[in-house]
């Protein structure tokens, strides 16, 4: 960890809020990052307003429209057997990010209080979580949800359980690091010096800077927990049909036929979840280097 | 050196028994008892009566546990219904396409992604550096099953330059070894390309900012004042630095490199490890899966090992801790 | 005193490097610096950190990074060939051959995953051609005339093994190794314990005479100066202040900034137990002050000092000033 010059120990212990505002400050500075952020709040409010003032709804079959190309009617086309792609790509959006939100809040839940108590505990304590996460990062991870999901079930609430229990190492041993190092960093040596409580250095002082990793790392990991989403959808083992995901709308390009003739069945959806990964790992690197500025190039 | 490696292989068996309890649990959950689930029936009737008094379901966790233990030891994690084999034989038929197929991602993502790293990083903020940082925030973005898609619609689909499935053609299957082989690898190259993709993405990232924090360290700058060539400087004073982490990335890969293989598998129709789980979920095949997470864990777990002793070998600070 | 009718070995003359930033602004780090250094002398360059002086010497051997350092002009005659304007090639045989560097950090100065005796081999091997077996016994030489003791268990270690006192005569052995003409030691003993930093400063007093060669000492540290150098060059804000032989910088300085870096050192003969500290701070070098760079900070600041900057005179033989009153004048009594 950087030290901090005396300078930031008086700025971070006496205005907090400061801190966030010279975050989003940097942030700003970063177009690229901000493009991002917009992209996502056009993502985010197309998957909630589309199928809401769609004139199709997403299980409508119109079978004498099956299997057409885009045209002004269907502006993405139709499946196979009728349905709007277009209502049915935004709608897949709510899916795939309901669950990808649903599992970074679980996963996050999990790994700050085990982190946290890693951190603080130490001892006995400490290596028992360390062992366990350890362990958890050995599994080949994808493989383990397929049986997982094989064994318990494939609904949406057993998928977001499970990618949930298995992803929450990675920020245990975030906010574990974060921990174990702020307790040495000069300010909080600075706090003690002043006579700070205990309670309130860990709320006031620890726990804004533990966040702020953890912002970043949420960002980051919605992106991942999309992409397990979708390839779990893929292969058919994630959210199962008739209710569309990013993941399970390309599944349909696994038939060669559909791969030759009709890109309009998993081109867009690919094409989704390749502009949202994008546009979450940019705003997480964003948000890293506004929050650590000495981390910048 | 021996000794730290002592000391890794006695860190890794808590996390090892672990790993296998988990997996035990997950079995000890799954339909169908225990025992239907590693029962050979090709067993003599007093070994079938043995293995039931051993795995009684009545019998408490931790001796199951310690019973099945013992079975998995002997190599023995359950028999294959669907193929008329123990799980591990069929597995053993299998991994060899996964680890051809890792393997040769993660050298194609070595050898492209480390030398342009260390070329991005040198060239700081330069037009090629531009470039090979946009490239690698796509590739990173880019999910392996929709790149599998597009480079099969293009390569195969479109251009015909590949074949679009399977490990070898038609033609081929009664040839001789090396027109085999030579189809292997014919059959290999799109599949190995595209999880390299995503390979090559994270070691340049890696290697790049790797290398911008060792160049600007104080022992470059000695190096540059002895008047070492730039070449020598940056490729054996900074590289062997800034290889440390690198080789750290590696040990942390190997879960999502066999992820991304089993993904290609499915896409690529190869026989590999992944299509051979698929298959085994939509057949409820569970003795099968759980062989196969127990060969993908402890293979991931070696890697792990492998990686720190070879992150040993390029510090030699670490030895000696 | 130091024989001024030799010809000088390295020649520095109005030498420019500048930074420029990300933002558009230019910062002089060396601003029109000049100077001599003779064989065998010791010129120490003294300053406050963010004068200059690092930059300065860094510039000789164009260790600068670039971007976002550039060399704006000047010329640095060193052996006969202008620094600036040699090939690549021929700078890469200069450096380490002819002039070589000890820096302040001798934890980080060292490559960690190398053997302390590749790292000496490296240059002998660069610069003197000398085959592998050679350079190695010339390796444990180096680190027996640096006083290491067992030289030939030292020459396998790895810079981690070893203090940094040993990591910093390790350093010096592998600067003097090719017996160069002129060593650069950049802070050498700032890092170091006191105790330490007499040996190490005694090593290279002691190496000096052994093998004539001439040093560039810089140091923000008075005493040392005191102990190292010849003469003496005072830097401000990337110029060139007042540069005299060390026994004029301390008794009689004219510079009110020399004098107040003099006034400023802790001194056991004198009463009082205050020390005098010079007001302000060392000026943001991408926005000096108008005039004499200093002015601000000047107890003998004067309307014609806010207006001009000042030359850098003669004001006795050999005693160099950049001042328009130097010694205060008008306010001496």
């Amino acid at each position: 960890m950087t030290e901090l010059s005396r300078d930031e120990v008086i700025r971070k212990s006496t205005k907090e809020d400061s801190y966030w505002r010279g975050v989003w400050r940097r942030l700003k500075q970063n177009k690229l990052a901000m493009i991002s952020l917009f992209i996502l709040i056009l993502i985010v409010g197309a998957c909630i307003f589309v199928p809401m003032f769609s004139k199709y709804s997403m299980y409508e079959v119109i079978a004498a429209d099956a299997n057409q190309p885009p045209s002004a009617k269907h502006l993405l086309g139709t499946d196979k057997i009728g349905r709007d792609l277009f209502v049915r790509l935004f709608y897949g959006g709510r899916v795939s990010l309901g669950i990808a939100i649903a599992v970074t809040v679980l996963e996050t839940i999990i790994g700050v209080v085990l982190g946290s108590m890693a951190g603080f505990f130490g001892g006995i304590v400490d290596t028992i979580i360390s062992r366990i996460s350890e362990m958890f990062m050995c599994f080949p991870f994808l493989m383990i949800c397929i049986t997982l999901q094989a064994i318990f079930g494939t609904s949406i609430m057993t998928l977001i359980t499970i990618l949930a229990v298995l992803s929450w190492p990675s920020i245990a041993r975030i906010v574990r690091g974060q921990i174990l190092s702020l307790r040495e960093m000069d300010y909080m040596e600075a706090c003690r010096a002043l006579g700070i409580s205990n309670k309130r250095q860990i709320f006031k002082h620890l726990f804004p800077n533990v966040l702020a990793y953890i912002i970043v790392y949420v960002t980051l990991s919605m992106a991942s927990v999309i992409l397990t989403e979708t390839s779990l959808s893929f292969l058919g083992l994630g959210v199962s049909m008739p209710t569309p995901t990013w993941g399970n709308l390309i599944q349909e390009a696994r038939n060669l036929l559909v791969l030759q003739k009709k890109w309009w069945y998993w081109i867009p959806p690919g094409s989704a979840i390749f502009l949202t990964i994008l546009c979450f790992n940019i705003l997480g690197d964003g948000l890293r280097d506004a929050i650590d500025p000495k981390m910048q190039k | 050196m021996k000794n730290y490696v002592i000391r890794r292989l006695l860190q890794i068996i808590p996390v090892f028994l672990g790993i296998l309890f988990i997996l035990f649990f997950i079995i000890d959950k799954a339909p169908g008892s225990i025992v239907s689930n590693i029962m050979d029936p090709t067993m003599t009737p007093e070994l079938k009566a043995a293995l039931l008094e051993k795995l009684d379901p009545n019998l408490p966790f931790y001796q199951k546990f310690w019973n099945w233990l013992v079975q998995a030891a002997h190599g023995n994690f359950g028999y294959s219904s669907k193929h008329f084999k123990p799980v591990i034989d069929v597995i053993g038929e299998n991994i060899g396409v996964t680890f051809a197929l890792s393997l040769t991602a993660l050298i194609i993502a070595m050898l492209i992604g480390i030398p342009a790293g260390i070329i991005s990083a040198t060239k700081q903020y330069s037009a090629i550096d531009n470039f090979l940082t946009v490239f690698s925030l796509l590739g990173l973005a880019l999910p392996t099953f929709f790149a599998g898609l597009l480079m099969l619609k293009v390569f195969a689909v479109e251009l015909k330059w590949f074949p679009t499935f399977g490990f070898i053609s038609a033609s081929n299957i009664n040839a001789d070894f090396w027109t085999k082989l030579g189809d292997h690898a014919y059959h290999l190259i799109l599949p190995a390309l595209v999880l390299g993709l995503a390979e090559t993405a994270s070691f340049m990232r890696y290697t790049r900012s790797s290398m911008l924090e060792v160049i600007r360290s104080d022992y470059i700058r000695t190096a540059r004042a002895k008047g070492l060539a730039e070449k020598v400087v940056i490729y054996k004073h900074a590289f062997r630095n800034a290889m440390i982490p690198i080789v750290t990335l590696l040990g942390f890969r190997i879960p999502g490199l066999i992820s991304g293989a089993l993904m290609t598998e499915t896409i690529f129709s190869l026989p590999g490890v992944g299509k051979l789980s698929v298959e085994a979920v939509n057949n409820r095949n569970y003795p099968l899966l759980i062989g196969i997470n127990a060969m993908l864990t402890l293979t991931t777990l070696f890697a792990t090992l492998i990686a720190d002793i070879l992150y040993a070998a390029v510090d030699p600070r670490i030895k000696f801790d | 005193m130091t024989e001024m009718n030799r010809e000088p070995l390295l020649q520095v003359k109005n030498l420019k490097t500048y930074f420029h930033s990300m933002n558009g602004n230019i910062v002089k780090a060396v601003d029109d610096v000049s100077f001599e250094v003779y064989e065998g002398e010791t010129l120490g360059i003294v300053g406050e950190s963010g004068c200059g002086k690092s930059i300065t010497c860094m510039s000789l051997a164009q260790l600068v990074e670039c971007p976002p350092g550039r060399y704006e002009g000047g010329e640095i005659l060193l052996d006969g060939k202008d620094m600036l304007k040699v090939s690549d090639a021929e700078l890469r045989k200069m450096r380490g051959n002819v002039i070589s560097y000890i820096f302040q950090e001798p934890m980080t100065s060292l490559n960690p995953v190398f053997k302390i005796g590749f790292q000496i081999e490296e240059v002998l091997t660069l610069h003197r051609g000398l085959s592998k077996e050679e350079a190695h016994k010339e390796a444990i030489h180096a680190l027996d005339l640096v006083r290491i003791p067992n030289p030939e268990r030292i020459v396998n270690e790895y810079p981690f093994e070893l203090s940094g006192g040993m990591r910093q005569r390790v350093m010096i052995a592998m600067a003097l190794a090719c017996n160069p003409k002129i060593l650069v030691a950049d802070e050498p003993t700032t890092a170091l314990d006191v105790t330490i930093q007499a040996q190490v400063l005694d090593l290279m007093n002691d190496l000096k005479k052994q093998l004539n060669t001439s040093i560039l000492f810089i140091t923000h540290d008075l005493s040392v100066i005191a102990e190292m150098a010849d003469r003496v060059m005072v830097m401000y804000a990337g110029k060139v202040v007042e540069l005299a032989d060390v026994m004029t910088i301390f008794e009689n300085p004219l510079h009110p900034y020399t004098k107040g870096l003099i006034a400023s050192r802790p001194d056991m003969n004198t009463s009082s137990n205050r020390l005098t500290v010079i007001p302000g701070n060392v000026p943001d070098l991408s926005a000096l002050p108008e005039g004499c760079s200093f002015g601000p900070r000047c107890g003998f600041f004067c309307e014609k000092c806010g207006k001009g900057v000042p030359e850098l005179v003669e004001v006795e033989p050999n005693h160099w000033v950049r001042c328009y009153r130097p010694g205060g004048e008008d306010r001496d009594n």
